[in-house]
């Protein structure tokens, strides 16, 4: 297991005004939750009028933007059900999914289609995007509101925890970063199931506050549920391909065998990807039988070494002295399953990658 | 863009990896990765050529963990080491048929240090240490210096200690010496040269027309001792008390050539006879610690980088490679907290290598501990096998070295060359786990025009100088292997030999 901080960031554009925004920032709105920094989820919120509720949910990576509620607390509820009774009390407003949208409960409804229904429902915006990987726990968070402003008199704002908790409201003109911290974080505490986090915004037809960018940043750590290793019994040489259900793998430096040291760096990779990595299987000693895997983190997608699992190694010994040979179109190898046996094998993958061409 | 409107790109050369910032970058005529191919001629390429198996033997050796060429009198063979995860042994292997041995069994030695000298092989056992994260090489604890006959008897420790006991002597037959009070000694010589320091010291007073005789000399318990030479003082007037406090001569034609008898009769000699000094055995080591390097300099044997003293290395007398003066034999390379990694002479120059510090040392006919020291780099240096050794001799090419420093694959010269030969894979380079460096080892084979870099990752670095040796015209490639490579060596002129180990 592995620890590191993550970033998050959902607004980054002052510039224009309400939730139709997200749909027209030319493609760089929402990008990817950052581990220490990088790649950042960015919401458009602009000057806003009126109620806003933002949400971002760290693990399922989404952002809601939630128009006209006055009051915080996003009940969800899960996905809609026509015999189910559903409510919008304040601070449990009812939130469910319907094919592929969320909907808020405007008041108490059942059997109210939600998508032809719009006296009891109201689409709630969302948007996904490459959010913080599966595997990931959060420990910590600390909300920021980096440079705000307001215009007019009236209306305030609030961070948002959750239904039960949110700051005090803000009512000045202005501020450079304020910032407040989860306390306690379940595991779950970012996800919408638990209301999520984010801007409670109160704001009069008049009255326009602007946002420079709000985020979220804290730390987490790994689980390492998030891979997949072979099944299959493998020796020396072999090719292994380790696979990661999240984007971690294109931040692996080096996989270790045992306590082992690195026994393959990156730059010996034969593929990485953000979700995989496949490589030739190095010498791991006389032993045949589970072998715990490791793999190291670059710092940035994670820090650390992360225990993967077992893998399962057959010891065949290959070793000893060996003449280059010219000419040679394959390798010849001691096989010691026979006494002076040999055992003729392919060389491994000739490759070239010629340069980029133009 | 229509496809009759697309200009074709003709690549006419291929000039192998380009490893360096980014892939994007990469020119035309070089590859931005590649594993396992190999260059025909000056511009076509092709896969690697294949390996073979080295030993046509039932149980050939296993988990090998390290090959040097050996090149004994009258053939080029194999020292090869093997591990078993306790104890490493090593090897001799003559042939594809024929291996001697083990010819020595030592706990722990992972590695050793290898040098030829007159069809015998000198050897040291090192091992792997650790200093805070840094993992390093020196000599095995309470291990020492070995010498190994070439013919498959097992390897002895070098040097000897002198021969105890006592003797007779007696006025002999009539013969002529200086009279008056003389020390008598004999010197043990082992099959390998090597005078021990005199031994069995028995003063007496000759007489002016009487030879000398001696009787009950003892025999060395050594087994490998061949001769026996008498040594004395010339006469001393006034006896200190101490016998061996004075200089001792080899009495000229007085031998025993053989380990068995105990008398050696009627022995004269005048004092002017006494030319050949033995003194100086006196003071030699009786046995040398292990060290992780070995190295031929003026025809004496350097070793360096003892268990107890990283930055020492002990220098033989001349053509006597057991014989090493425990006062005047001693170089101490200047103190950095890091240890002697390698030593190589090139033009008459001692050099000397920590991992990144380089110094020379050169012979002013004098002592070892008086040879002046010359820095040569307060940067650059090198590993333990970080030197290319050139064909099946040692690493010095026409003028230069091929050295594995942090900074790459340099030509030296007397300098680091920069940029270095490996510039093209440089990112490649700098990438690689320094604690494996003790890994590396390269050969230079210039009858092939190739370099062979083995690496910590076990793959080899291959660079192809067919278009030239320097960093433009040079072209790397990658071999990878399914058997866990570990060591390389050149044998028969041009015939590369790969050792493997399972981990």
């Amino acid at each position: 297991m592995a620890n590191g901080s993550y970033l998050l960031i959902i607004k980054d554009v002052a510039t224009s005004s309400g939730p139709e925004a997200w749909s027209t920032d030319s493609g760089s709105l929402f990008t990817a939750i950052s581990l220490n920094d990088g790649n950042r989820i960015r919401a458009n919120l602009g000057a806003l009028t009126g109620t806003y509720l933002i949400h971002f949910d760290l693990d399922t990576s989404i952002v809601i933007f939630d128009d006209t509620l006055s009051t915080g607390g996003l009940s969800w509820v899960g996905t809609w059900n026509i015999l189910t009774a559903y409510s919008a009390f304040a601070g449990e407003i009812n939130v469910v999914l319907y094919s592929g949208q969320y909907y808020r409960a405007l008041g108490n409804s059942t059997g109210s289609q939600p998508d032809i229904s719009p006296a009891d429902w109201k689409l709630i915006q969302h948007q996904t995007v490459a959010g913080l990987q599966s595997g990931f726990n959060v420990l910590t968070g600390r909300l920021h509101i980096m440079n705000w402003t307001r215009t007019g008199s009236g209306g305030g704002w609030y961070a948002q925890f959750d239904s039960l908790t949110e700051s005090t409201e803000f009512t000045g003109f202005a501020g450079a970063d304020d910032t407040f911290d989860y306390v306690t974080i379940p595991t779950t505490m970012l996800n919408l199931v638990n209301n999520g986090c984010g801007l409670r915004v109160l704001g009069l037809p008049t009255n326009f506050f602007k946002f420079d960018q709000q985020y979220v940043e804290g730390t987490y750590n790994i689980i390492s549920t998030g891979w997949t290793l072979p099944l299959t019994t493998v020796k020396a040489g072999d090719k292994v391909t380790l696979t990661s259900i999240s984007n971690l793998a294109q931040g692996v430096t080096g996989v270790q065998f045992g306590t082992q040291p690195t026994k393959v760096a990156s730059q010996d990779f034969l593929e990485q990807t953000p979700t995989q990595i496949t490589f030739y299987m190095p010498e791991f000693g006389n032993v045949t039988g589970p072998l715990s895997v490791s793999v190291v983190g670059n710092g940035v997608q994670f820090s650390g070494t992360v225990l993967l699992g077992p893998l399962t190694v057959l010891f065949v010994d290959a070793s000893g002295i060996y003449v280059l040979t010219n000419l040679k179109p394959s390798d010849t190898l001691y096989d010691r399953t026979t006494p002076g046996a040999t055992v003729e094998v392919a060389i491994q993958d000739p490759t070239i990658e010629t340069a980029f061409l133009p | 863009m229509p496809i009759r409107d697309h200009q074709g790109i003709t690549i006419s050369e291929f000039n192998g990896l380009w490893l360096r910032g980014d892939p994007d970058s990469t020119p035309l005529d070089h590859f931005s990765a590649g594993n396992n191919f190999d260059f025909v001629g000056g511009s076509s390429v092709r896969t690697r050529p294949g390996v073979g198996i080295s030993q046509s033997v039932a149980v050939p050796l296993s988990n090998v963990k390290r090959v040097y060429n050996y090149p004994t009198q009258t053939a080029n063979t194999l020292i090869a080491l093997t591990y078993d995860g306790t104890s490493g042994r090593i090897y001799h292997v003559i042939n594809s048929t024929t291996v001697y041995g083990p010819i020595l069994t030592i706990v722990g030695m992972t590695d050793f240090a290898f040098q030829p000298y007159a069809g015998r092989g000198y050897i040291s056992p090192f091992g792997d240490y650790t200093n805070g994260e840094l993992i390093f090489q020196k000599g095995l604890q309470n291990e020492f210096l070995y010498v190994y006959a070439g013919d498959g008897t097992a390897a002895r420790k070098a040097a000897g200690a002198a021969m105890a006991g006592s003797m007779t002597i007696a006025n002999g037959a009539a013969g002529h010496t200086d009279p008056g009070f003389h020390i008598f000694g004999f010197v043990s010589q082992t099959v390998s040269g090597y005078n021990s320091p005199p031994g069995v010291l028995t003063s007496f007073t000759t007489s002016v027309a009487s030879s000398v005789s001696f009787g009950s000399i003892p025999t060395s318990g050594d087994p490998n001792v061949v001769k026996r030479l008498l040594v004395a003082t010339k006469v001393i007037p006034s006896f200190s008390g101490d016998l061996s406090a004075y200089q001792f001569f080899f009495v000229p034609g007085a031998v025993i050539n053989d380990n068995v008898t105990t008398a050696l009769n009627n022995i004269s000699f005048y004092d002017a006879d006494l030319l050949a000094d033995a003194s100086h055995l006196l003071r030699n080591l009786t046995q040398i610690p292990a060290g992780e390097s070995l190295a031929l300099y003026h025809n004496r044997l350097c070793l360096a980088c003892t268990y107890t003293d990283i930055s020492l290395i002990y220098v033989s007398q001349v053509g006597e490679p057991e014989a090493f003066d425990s006062i005047s034999g001693l170089i101490v390379v200047p103190l950095d907290g890091n240890p002697i990694t390698n030593q190589q002479e090139m033009r008459d120059v001692f050099y000397v290598f920590k991992r990144s510090r380089t110094v020379s040392y050169t012979d002013n006919g004098d002592d070892p501990s008086s040879w002046p020291l010359v820095p040569v780099d307060t940067s650059l240096g090198t590993c333990p096998h970080g030197v290319a050794t050139v064909l099946d001799s040692g690493g010095s090419g026409v003028d230069f070295l091929l050295i594995a420093s942090y900074q790459g694959i340099n030509m030296f010269n007397g300098r680091y060359v920069v940029p270095e030969l490996s510039w093209k894979v440089e990112d490649y380079w700098r990438n690689l786990d320094r604690n494996g460096f003790g890994r590396i080892q390269m050969v230079n084979v210039p009858t092939k025009k190739l370099i062979l870099c083995v690496l910590p990752s076990r793959n080899i670095l291959v660079a192809n100088y067919a278009n030239g040796m320097d960093m433009n015209k040079i072209r790397w490639s990658k071999w990878s292997f399914f058997m866990g490579l570990n060591c390389i060596a050149v044998q028969n002129v041009d015939s590369i030999i790969l050792g493997a180990d399972y981990g």
